[in-house]
């Protein structure tokens, strides 16, 4: 490529040659100034269009990250249909529930332990792993995982394996027509303290529950 | 000198090359790219580069036959797949070639970074092909992450879930980087597009990326001699190579 005279010049501007180009347009001086300013505009102008693509994008990619869960309160059915386990039996009524009710494709379906305590209450335990999330099934001594190995008791206690943390809880209440109903899911801790929901496998309680920002719910 | 008639080689090969290089430059690109010295001691195990670049075009390949038929719905994409492997024609073979050769990726990936590393082919001038091959190697794992969800069956659900909860116990940004994920705070439909949408546009475009800049630094720098060369290196004159090259 032939080069032009001004190529092989440092683009650099005194004070005196600026006042020069501008007493003179069209001298080698002018072009120079005109050529930083058409390189600073096609700079200028390129960052700021890709900044007006940028934030958009990246605001709708990484809104989902702070997204708040919507409770609903699940109504599954008679409290008469969950009675007290005769002594030797399993306690635990394993019932399965959509958590979202407008979600059809089987993605918000649950499983919830409920448990007859006697005098109308009741505990509901979820039957997510507080180890990865996987689903843990009711056995004579409480809950097992089937992925890692996690055990726990009937009170939903880690006893043995890898979670951090108890089970997590539904709220329960008896509505105006006798139903059992499912409120807000909770966490607990080994005391059996309840505490804000947050992800499997990060512990609610203790100095490393400060690195687990609570899971914003609404 | 009398005018000969051109032989066929030249009529067919040679005057269409030439037509295309003198208009792209093209050519003697593709031949400075083949045609480059390497050491006399270079080995098989100097292949393990160009096989992941063999393995990543077949990925690439079949993966965009897969997207063809596949449906990133929760509703319907365990079917799809039912229906890739079952109906479509050689449907079974694509899906195969696509499923086998992404665990051979991950295993020549790190034969190859071993091979790098014992070599010491990782020291100056190369060290920004290293991290550009660490970067790849991140990518292809998230390809690998990604992937296994897409084929919806109760092991791909939750060994997803398992996954993405892993990525929940990392501290402080680690419950943000899993409903990134989830593209939101539960498992929802979203998820399944979202995994799709990053294994098939958005890694792959960051790989062909990366893939580019790994090999214009491998042409530009040169293969490394084995530690067990007896060619003397002499580094006055690499540096000299280096610079010259510039």
């Amino acid at each position: 490529m032939a080069e032009t005279p001004a190529d092989n010049q440092e683009h650099r501007t005194t004070p005196g040659e600026a006042a020069a180009a501008a007493a003179h347009p069209g001298s080698a001086q002018a072009a120079m100034s005109r050529q930083k300013l058409l390189t600073g505009a096609t700079v200028g102008l390129g960052a700021l269009m890709s900044v007006i693509i940028a934030v958009p994008v990246t605001v709708a990619v990484l809104a989902p990250s702070f997204k708040t869960i919507k409770e609903f309160s699940i109504d599954i059915g008679p409290a008469t249909l969950y009675p007290a386990a005769k002594s030797g039996e399993i306690p635990w009524h394993a019932v399965t529930f959509e958590s979202r009710p407008d979600d059809l494709s089987g993605l918000s379906r649950r499983l919830v332990y409920v448990r007859n305590d006697g005098n109308q209450k009741f505990t509901a335990i979820a039957n997510t792993c507080m180890h990865l999330g996987c689903p843990v099934q009711a056995n004579a001594t409480g809950f097992a995982c089937p992925c890692h190995g996690g055990q726990y008791d009937s009170q939903g206690r880690r006893i043995a394996g890898p979670p951090v943390r108890p089970l997590n809880r539904y709220e329960t209440s008896i509505n105006d027509k006798g139903h059992l109903v499912l409120g807000q899911l909770y966490a607990m801790d080994d005391s059996l303290k309840r505490h804000q929901l947050k992800g499997p496998g990060q512990p609610v309680d203790g100095i490393l529950s400060y690195l687990y920002p609570d899971a914003p719910q609404g | 000198m009398p005018r000969t008639r051109p032989t066929a080689k030249e009529l067919v090969v040679d005057a269409p090359l030439e037509w295309v290089e003198e208009r792209t430059g093209f050519v003697g690109l593709v031949e400075s790219f083949l045609f480059r010295k390497v050491p006399g001691d270079t080995s098989w195990l100097q292949t393990l580069g160009s096989s992941l670049l063999t393995v990543f075009l077949l990925q690439a390949t079949t993966g965009v036959i897969l997207a063809m038929s596949y449906h990133p719905d929760p509703g319907s994409a365990y079917e799809s797949i039912r229906y890739i492997t079952d109906q479509e024609t050689l449907g079974w073979l694509v899906r195969g070639m696509h499923k086998w050769g992404s665990s051979v990726m991950v295993i020549l990936l790190f034969l190859h970074m071993a091979r790098t590393f014992v070599f010491g082919a990782y020291k100056y001038p190369r060290e920004l092909t290293w991290v550009t091959g660490g970067l790849l190697f991140i990518m292809v794992m998230a390809m690998s992450f990604t992937g296994y969800l897409l084929v919806w069956d109760q092991r791909a659900y939750w060994a997803t879930v398992v996954g993405v909860n892993i990525n929940g116990t990392g501290p402080i940004v680690g419950p943000y980087l899993a409903n990134f994920f989830k593209a939101g705070p539960v498992f929802g439909d979203q998820t399944l597009s979202r995994f799709y949408s990053l294994h098939m546009l958005v890694i792959p475009g960051g790989i062909f990326t990366f893939i580019f800049i790994h090999m214009w630094l491998v042409v530009r720098l040169g293969v490394t001699s084995p530690p067990w060369s007896r060619q003397r290196y002499d580094e006055a004159a690499a540096r000299e190579a280096v610079e010259s090259s510039r």
